[in-house]
């Protein structure tokens, strides 16, 4: 017989104080790597945060709400090009076209829900893909007639003048990125925050109930319509704030920046780290970055592959056979897997609504009986 | 407009390629429910191995009858091997292994046939020479190539109806997709009958790639990544679940694209309707379709138990 | 996926061609008085009072800052001093006209000016990996060849080269964070990156750093016309719209005046640079264009109801600019439309990034026969060129290596590192090797590549020409002799 699995209580101190510990980590690793890192290596966790963020938001839709998506490239799209767009030939503020893209997301967003209610499954993956394709083509179109360029200039985000970062010289270079660092962590931060609020309330209740089964879900009272597209509208608004990290890290971007192929990466991150979990996509987002990152750097360099081989695609290889025996090795995810291990040491135990009966006594409740002319009227015979 | 009819023959020979490859999805979701991510890639790595056999020696049609061969046990190794566990673990682990092979297998063939990625010649089946084309009028001309692509593809899809309406091996089929449980019941052996929707789909797919080569006269890795999505999006507009849906959403996608391509320019509106947003243009269409049928045009919707 | 690989293909085709046409003969003399003009510019300022032109660039170069007010007058009046009096003034006196780059707008002009000792690093993104690479790879072959080379024969008084090419995967949104990286680990200067949106990409941060990006491998003209703005950028290859140039005034002659052309064009920048470009020069050239018609650089089918919207027109002559592997497919389709259309036979102009043998030839059968394109380097896979000086140092060093590439794509990568060595040597000579040192040379050299076809040479003066090369040699394909013929001689009328 295994060992009992120690039980925290939800909320209590110990539990709180495992939170604390948890937070406080990354929140000292994150200010580490700030005043240690080379820019590069920075830029680097800057990408893997926009990866997270669009993963996040694609949790909210396909993790927890049952609508897959292939097409959240679009949204982050969106949000990259207006910001793009708005800072260099409106001079807008680049805060304000956040604002914007955000807004324009989430309509857009709510616009492909509607039609989404009345798609199944593979129908909706199989529009949502096509949503995806047809954005290169609307881009090109954009930087065509209202760019006359083939390439659109980022934000060019610069460091706020009260973060004390310098803007010119001889450490602009290492504070921009410093700069670009924190605001996608914070963004990443409050995306984590809106979905973990969302999924703790009965929102966020009504979510999975529509996912696990539409019909019961709308018998119980939830909303169908209202539920599935608002939430299709903030997943959107979050892969948007993705874009607009993006448009201010790159110096210029084109139609072939956000394609197919970026959302397929933001559904296996999502996949990677845990879908219907709450930190699973960012675990999964960090994950694919790396092993990507490394593979690309050292597969060229294997010598114990055979001539031609090692010149070949072998990073995109390894990484979809990886995908493949991650589904059966851990098909929830990293965090999946990790959770697994965690419960043979501990358990949160969910708190219960009041406490509960400890004694036969209280269990039974004793009432006085009811007075003669109060008793239910017995009619009949009872056999 | 006085090439109207050439512009439709050449969308029919676009879209009898779209039709091909749909067919395949068809066959899976029809007899698994599953969407088959990797069906284009499938088929690439298949016409691959199609030219391999053909550069040692064999001629063309063996090279893709062999090909075709080996997709089909291959499918049906995969579904066995991979998919059906996959099916059980959760519920969008199909998708990602669908995903992770659209990916692995593209990479496979990169880096299992030198020289992919810019091309290999490919031969077509069918003659093919500069005046190889039946002249219909004076400024229409329905090259063989064309006429043999549509041809095979009618020919695939009456065996594939055959198959389902007349056989007993169709009438499984037919009876696993309906309803898996009764048909277990009734005797039928539901993991041949699966393995077999995604051995068929593999064959269907390597004849197709190969069609696909001959037209483009190379192999390359890029071949199917444009043509996968529109055959998913005319499976998409004919129905999933539907083999005539396939065809007619397949041909008429490719007609749609042909005509919004020569758009004459000094038309209205010509500034968003042309040769760069054809296929834009031929998804908002889909939309449009599946706003009002959600199901396809000739698929069926399924009635849930509560 | 698709549009990478193909545009890395024709890349690579492209560069070999400018490579090959590079080189000159007479490239030690030019070499050494510019060197010579360079380093005594100071002295040169009071004796050019004679030779307005030569002034007006020492007077700008000293007095602005930026250099940018009176630069398109100075140009006009340059042009024609200094063609006559360059030659003699250089002669005689220091160097007067030789561009400097102003530091202070720098975000370390120390950097920038910090001499650099014992080991020279450079840096480059290119597609090492994934379906371009193979490509691409005998690039970076060629070039660390070259690099190896220099070290071998201490081309450099005391300075060993050394490479760090890292992975972009051809991925415009990959090379920044490449490039980063590699600026973090120290490079001194980047040379030869390949892709028009990856050095697009990371062309502000490396011009605010001070950082040279030398020889980009594209053919874009944004790597020449905004000197001032870009200082620290330079290109390696023909501009396409020189190429689209040169193509319409060969054109003129083969079909003559009042001829009729139709346009055959990727639906990129690419594609469009050329279309206006070609436009423009027939215009001036007599020639009408009837028919327009483009094709997206994702297509992988043949462009059927293209071809046959022109074959309608029946145009005297095709101007084709598909992208890779669309490149066999255009001409196969062509072929068909005139089975189709017996009395029509236009003459054929393909981009040279076509015209890589694997191109027009392996993939596209007879098909290629008599179609017209350009080079600038010799081809060193024609058994004509063995005796070839360049040629045999190539070969002797391919071979010793054991390099298996694409032998002419190896020459592009070579003639890349050879650019950039004559480039140091050059700053060597100025007194300090320092990235601005060399970024100077580099915009104030002429010298013959090894490679290069007669009379094709890389020179590069200032604001006055932004580009390294700009000669042609007009070229057709013949199919039986599996070898390109020269038409006519190299085509320098775009040299500026």
């Amino acid at each position: 017989m295994p060992t009992q699995a120690r039980a925290i209580r939800e909320s209590s101190p110990l539990h709180w104080a495992i939170r604390t510990a948890g937070v406080a980590a990354i929140a000292v690793f994150a200010i580490y790597l700030a005043s240690t890192a080379k820019p590069s290596t920075l830029g680097n966790i800057t990408e893997a945060c926009t990866l997270a963020i669009a993963a996040v938001g694609l949790n909210l839709l396909f993790g927890f709400n049952g609508q897959i998506s292939i097409g959240h490239s679009t949204f982050a799209g969106l949000a990259a090009f207006t910001a793009g767009y708005t800072v260099n030939s409106w001079e807008w503020n680049p805060y304000v076209s956040l604002a914007v893209g955000l807004i324009l997301c989430f309509l857009l967003g709510l616009a492909l829900g509607l039609p989404a209610l009345r798609l199944k499954g593979p129908y909706l993956a199989l529009v949502t893909l096509a949503v995806a394709f047809v954005w290169p083509t609307v881009a090109a179109k954009f930087l065509d007639q209202k760019v006359k360029a083939s390439t659109l200039k980022g934000t060019k985000l610069e460091p706020l003048t009260w973060t004390g970062l310098s803007v010119k010289g001889k450490d602009a270079r290492l504070d921009k990125a410093i700069f670009l660092y924190w605001a996608a962590i914070v963004i990443l931060v409050i995306s984590y925050v809106i979905v973990r609020n969302l999924r703790k309330s009965r929102i966020g209740r009504a979510l999975v109930a529509v996912r696990d089964n539409e019909t019961a879900a709308a018998v119980m009272g939830v909303n169908l319509k209202l539920t599935k597209t608002v939430t299709f509208g903030i997943s959107a608004a979050i892969a948007g704030a993705s874009g607009w990290i993006t448009a201010a890290r790159l110096a210029t971007m084109d139609e072939t920046t956000f394609t197919i192929l970026s959302s397929i990466k933001y559904l296996l991150a999502l996949f990677l780290g845990g879908a219907a979990t709450l930190v699973g996509p960012i675990v999964g987002a960090f994950a694919y970055f790396f092993v990507d990152d490394y593979l690309k750097e050292h597969a060229p360099n294997w010598d114990w592959l055979p001539g031609p081989l090692s010149k070949g695609p072998v990073a995109s290889f390894l990484l979809g056979v990886l995908v493949i025996a991650f589904v059966f090795v851990a098909p929830f995810g990293i965090v999946g897997f990790v959770k697994g291990q965690v419960r043979k040491v501990f358990v949160i135990a969910p708190r219960p609504l009041r406490p509960g009966p400890t004694t036969a006594e209280q269990a039974m409740p004793t009432e006085e009986p009811r007075p003669e002319d109060q008793r239910p009227e017995i009619r009949g015979e009872y056999t | 407009m006085g090439h109207l009819l050439q512009y439709i023959l050449n969308g029919l020979s676009k879209g009898s390629i779209y039709s091909l490859i749909a067919l395949g999805l068809v066959v899976i979701y029809r007899g698994t429910a599953h969407l088959n991510f990797a069906q284009g890639e499938m088929a690439l790595f298949a016409t691959f191995g199609a030219w391999w056999i053909n550069d040692h020696g064999a001629p063309l049609w063996v090279s893709i009858a062999l090909a075709a061969v080996f997709a089909f046990v291959g499918g049906g190794v995969i579904e066995f091997g991979l998919i059906r566990p996959a099916g059980k673990k959760s519920p969008f682990a199909v998708i990602v292994v669908t995903i992770g092979l659209f990916q692995a297998m593209n990479s496979l063939s990169g880096l299992l046939f030198e020289n992919a990625g810019t091309g290999l010649p490919f031969g077509s089946l069918f003659p093919n020479k500069p005046d190889d084309f039946w002249r219909i009028t004076n400024k229409t001309v329905w090259r063989y190539q064309n006429i043999g692509v549509l041809v095979t593809v009618l020919v695939i899809t009456g065996l594939l109806f055959a198959l389902f309406q007349k056989t007993k091996i169709g009438l499984a089929m037919r009876m696993v997709a309906n309803n898996p449980d009764s048909a277990k019941l009734s005797g039928v052996s539901t993991s041949r009958i699966l393995m077999l929707s995604w051995a068929l789909s593999a064959a269907i797919g390597a004849v197709g790639g190969a069609l696909v080569a001959g037209v483009n006269t190379n192999v390359n890795l890029a071949t199917m990544f444009g043509v996968f999505l529109l055959a998913s999006a005319a499976a998409t507009l004919g129905g999933l679940d539907s083999p005539l849906g396939a065809i007619v959403g397949g041909l008429s996608l490719g007609v749609v694209e042909s005509l919004v391509q020569n758009y004459p320019r000094d038309w209205p509106a010509s500034n968003y309707i042309g040769a760069d947003t054809a296929v834009a243009v031929a998804f908002l269409i889909i939309l449009v379709v599946l706003l009002v049928k959600p199901a396809g045009l000739f698929g069926s919707s399924r009635v849930e138990r509560v | 996926m698709n549009r990478k690989r193909y545009h890395l293909a024709a890349l690579a085709a492209v560069g070999t061609l400018v490579i090959v046409s590079c080189g000159s003969d007479d490239d030690k003399s030019s070499g050494t008085t510019n060197a010579a003009s360079a380093t005594t510019a100071a002295a040169a300022e009071t004796t050019t009072a004679e030779t307005g032109g030569s002034t007006e660039t020492t007077t700008e170069a000293t007095t602005e800052s930026t250099g940018e007010t009176t630069e398109s007058a100075v140009e006009t009046t340059e042009g024609t001093t200094e063609s006559t009096a360059g030659e003699t003034t250089v002669a005689t006196e220091a160097p007067s006209e030789a561009w400097t780059v102003d530091t202070d707008a720098c975000s370390d002009p120390e950097a920038a000016e910090a001499p650099i000792e014992g080991t020279l690093t450079i840096g480059s993104a290119q597609p090492l990996s994934g379906t371009p690479a193979v490509a691409f790879s005998p690039v970076k072959d060629g070039f660390e060849l070259y690099l190896k080379y220099a070290n071998d024969n201490n081309l450099l008084e005391g300075i060993t080269l050394k490479s760090d090419i890292k992975d972009d995967q051809y991925d415009a949104t990959q090379t920044p964070g490449v490039v980063d990286s590699l600026i973090d680990d120290g490079v001194n200067i980047f040379s030869g990156i390949i892709g028009t949106p990856n050095n697009l990409a990371v062309r502000d941060t490396l011009n605010q750093e001070c950082i040279p990006q030398l020889l980009n491998l594209t053919g874009s003209p944004d790597w020449g016309n905004d000197v001032a703005g870009y200082p620290w950028t330079t290109g390696a290859l023909v501009p396409y719209d020189i190429e689209a140039r040169i193509y319409a005034t060969t054109l003129k002659g083969l079909i003559g005046d009042g001829g009729t052309v139709g346009m055959f064009t990727v639906n990129s920048e690419f594609g469009k640079t050329y279309l206006d470009a070609f436009k423009e020069a027939a215009a001036d050239a007599g020639l009408k264009v009837v028919v327009e018609q483009t094709i997206e650089p994702a297509e992988e089918a043949p462009p059927t109801n293209q071809i046959g919207a022109i074959a309608a027109e029946k145009p005297d002559a095709i101007m084709a600019v598909p992208l890779g592997a669309q490149c066999p497919t255009f001409l196969k389709e062509l072929v068909n439309a005139k089975a189709a259309n017996t009395d029509w036979n236009p003459v054929v102009f393909q981009t040279n990034t076509c015209a890589s043998r694997l191109l027009i030839s392996l993939l596209a059968g007879d098909t290629g026969n008599g179609v017209y394109t350009s080079t600038n380097l010799v081809d060193p896979v024609d058994p004509a060129n063995a005796d070839n000086p360049g040629v045999k140092t190539l070969v002797d060093a391919y071979t010793a290596a054991g390099l298996k590439g694409d032998l002419a794509t190896t020459a592009v990568g070579w003639t890349v590192g050879e650019d950039t060595v004559m480039i140091l040597k050059k700053a060597q000579e100025s007194g300090t090797l320092s990235r601005k040192s060399i970024i100077e040379a580099a915009r104030n050299l002429t010298f013959t590549p090894s490679l290069a076809l007669p009379g094709v040479q890389y020179k590069m003066n200032g604001e006055e020409d932004g580009y390294s090369f700009q000669t042609l040699q007009v070229e057709q394909w013949d199919q039986p002799s599996n070898l390109f013929k020269n038409i006519g001689t190299p085509d320098s009328s775009s040299e500026s």
